[in-house]
């Protein structure tokens, strides 16, 4: 078995805006041999060690409980993932790699945008994670305070986050912004795992939304999931060509839910999976509420078009697919 | 909408009674207990709205896990009027009361508008067709004693069934249940005074109730619909 550590690195909540926004769930991916498999736990027990290490108003423990809070978040969700167990302190810090997922605080004055991150090592037969660690930047200042603390940034919102992908997810593009100096303030978010924070105080990222938990049936389905949900898919094209990168939310008008997927080929096809069965209206928009480097870092993205909706409502079946709907972007 | 039935609904009683006027004193066309008959015409049911939506995102506000909604968009959708047949088969039990049961197909169209984006002008989609089947039961009283002329009598109906509709791809199948109250006229071409076999046209106006099928908002619906058909008697 060889093991490679892994370069995703990125997986960072960002406080101000900054690169990445991001699609309803994406998922990591891992290039094995000609394929690229889905990051994700192939274990059925997670451990984690939390690095006994303080910072102004949260200390070691009050950060396991927090933690362990955010575990139990994910696994509340109807899906299979894995069960995570607390091991105790170490004096590690996290990003070491030890062969231990180590969870703690970290001085990382470099990122001073960034609240936290998580890393991987990754089994380079399999694409299964080994072993992830998740850093908290002491650069900031950070509350565990139940209701949250004016100036302060959540500890239990972030942590939320960066243990969705510790699991394998990668960034939501449901969200809004509006440009504030040189970074973005989030106006509303549809996940938790959109890439930007919502201002410090806010605690309402504690509590995953439909296109966190979509995200996650994606990749540890439920018993039944597959055939009792649905999906819906579809082309976005820009004067006949298909467009790479376009953020499409597929809204449930019956349910009030809303859900989004990326186009991620040059074809511009899509698919959004995990949904209740029945109609969805669809919608597409240009990755223009944060920098689209931080989610297609290899890729240039045209963001050069305008909202458009897919001509008609998209029905998803369970068990299946809707049939294909095509998208027609139009320049701005 | 309503009101257009409603006209259809009078426009159907006014033209037998002005015939019954110039031939009172004639038998009374009635029902033929036990003797079966068939009905098959054209409906029209009214078109209705289905629901309206918001398209929610969390709003950035410190301090509670439930912030206030910050709509993306918003929706509201309307289920079309739209044309369809139907057939029934109706067994008179007295000159005056008849059961029926019968069934009706239609496809009406469903219309999403979309407003409310900020990043996007108000739309509309295309309309999305269902196919609808109505399989439903039926009392229909037959007003004997309300003269409106020799060849014509009115009646009242109630009854309800069982709705399924299919989006147009067909992968997907939404049920519920439909009650009417109805009136109408029946107007004999041939027989209904004697032992020959009547035929005859039918006319009715019925409201119906809609509870769950393709429904966004969880409610139950109302809508009028207008029948006319050619009815054989067995």
């Amino acid at each position: 078995m060889s093991r490679r550590p892994l370069v995703l690195a990125l997986a960072a909540m960002l406080a101000l805006g900054s690169p990445s926004p991001a699609a309803a769930y994406l998922k990591f991916g891992a290039r094995v041999g000609e394929t690229v498999v889905d990051v994700k736990w192939t274990a059925a027990s997670l451990p984690y060690f939390i690095t006994e290490r303080g910072v102004p108003g949260v200390d070691a423990f009050q950060f396991r409980d927090v933690v362990a809070r955010a575990f139990a978040t994910w696994t509340a969700a109807e899906a299979e993932t894995p069960s995570f167990a607390f091991q105790g302190f170490t004096v590690a810090a996290p990003l070491s790699s030890d062969g231990r997922s180590t969870l703690g605080f970290l001085d990382r004055p470099d990122l001073d945008r960034v609240l936290g991150a998580t890393v991987f090592l990754l089994d380079g037969n399999t694409g299964a994670i080994l072993e992830s660690d998740i850093f908290f930047n002491t650069r900031f200042t950070w509350s565990v305070a139940p209701g949250g603390e004016p100036g302060r940034v959540d500890l239990e919102s972030v942590a939320t986050h960066e243990i969705g992908h510790l699991l394998g997810l990668g960034h939501s593009a449901l969200g809004e912004t509006e440009v504030v100096g040189d970074g973005r303030r989030v106006i509303a978010s549809g996940a938790v795992m959109f890439p930007i924070a919502f201002s410090a105080g806010s605690i309402s990222d504690r509590v995953l939304q439909p296109d966190d938990v979509a995200g996650l049936l994606q990749l540890y389905p439920a018993p039944g999931a597959v055939t009792r949900l649905g999906g819906v898919r579809g082309r976005v094209t820009r004067a006949g060509r298909g467009l790479f990168g376009v953020h499409v939310a597929a809204f449930n008008p019956t349910t009030g839910v809303i859900i989004g997927g990326f186009t991620l080929g040059d074809d511009g096809e899509f698919v959004i999976a995990g949904l209740e069965p029945g109609p969805y209206i669809l919608r597409a928009e240009p990755l223009d509420d944060a920098d689209v480097e931080g989610f297609f870092s290899e890729r240039t993205v045209d963001i050069d078009f305008g909202v458009t909706y897919a001509p008609r409502l998209v029905v998803a079946p369970a068990g299946g697919t809707s049939a294909p709907v095509e998208i027609q972007v139009r320049p701005r | 909408m309503t009101a257009r039935f409603l006209a259809l609904a009078l426009a159907l009683v006014a033209v037998p009674a002005a015939d019954g006027a110039a031939q009172t004193g004639q038998t009374a066309p009635h029902l033929r207990p036990g003797r079966p008959s068939i009905t098959v015409g054209g409906v029209v049911s009214g078109g209705y709205p289905i629901g309206e939506a918001a398209a929610d995102l969390r709003q950035n506000v410190p301090g509670t896990t439930s912030p206030p909604p910050f709509t993306l968009f918003r929706t509201s959708t309307e289920m079309n009027r739209a044309p369809g047949v139907e057939a029934r088969v109706a067994w008179p039990l007295s000159a005056s009361v008849a059961v029926e049961v019968g069934g009706a197909f239609s496809r009406p169209g469903l219309t999403v508008s979309i407003d409310g984006d900020a990043e996007s002008p108000a739309v509309t989609l295309d309309d999305s067709r269902l196919e609808q089947y109505v399989i439903d039961a039926a009392v229909v009283w037959q007003l004997s004693r309300l003269a409106i002329g020799p060849h014509a009598r009115p009646y009242l109906s109630v009854g309800g069934g069982y709705l399924r509709q299919l989006y147009d791809d067909r992968t997907r199948v939404e049920t519920g249940q439909l009650f009417h109250v109805g009136a109408g006229v029946r107007y004999w071409l041939r027989g209904g005074q004697g032992l020959g076999r009547g035929l005859g046209l039918r006319g009715e106006v019925r409201y119906h109730v809609r509870r769950e099928g393709v429904e966004f908002a969880g409610q139950s619906r109302r809508y009028p619909a207008a029948a006319l058909s050619l009815f054989v008697g067995l």
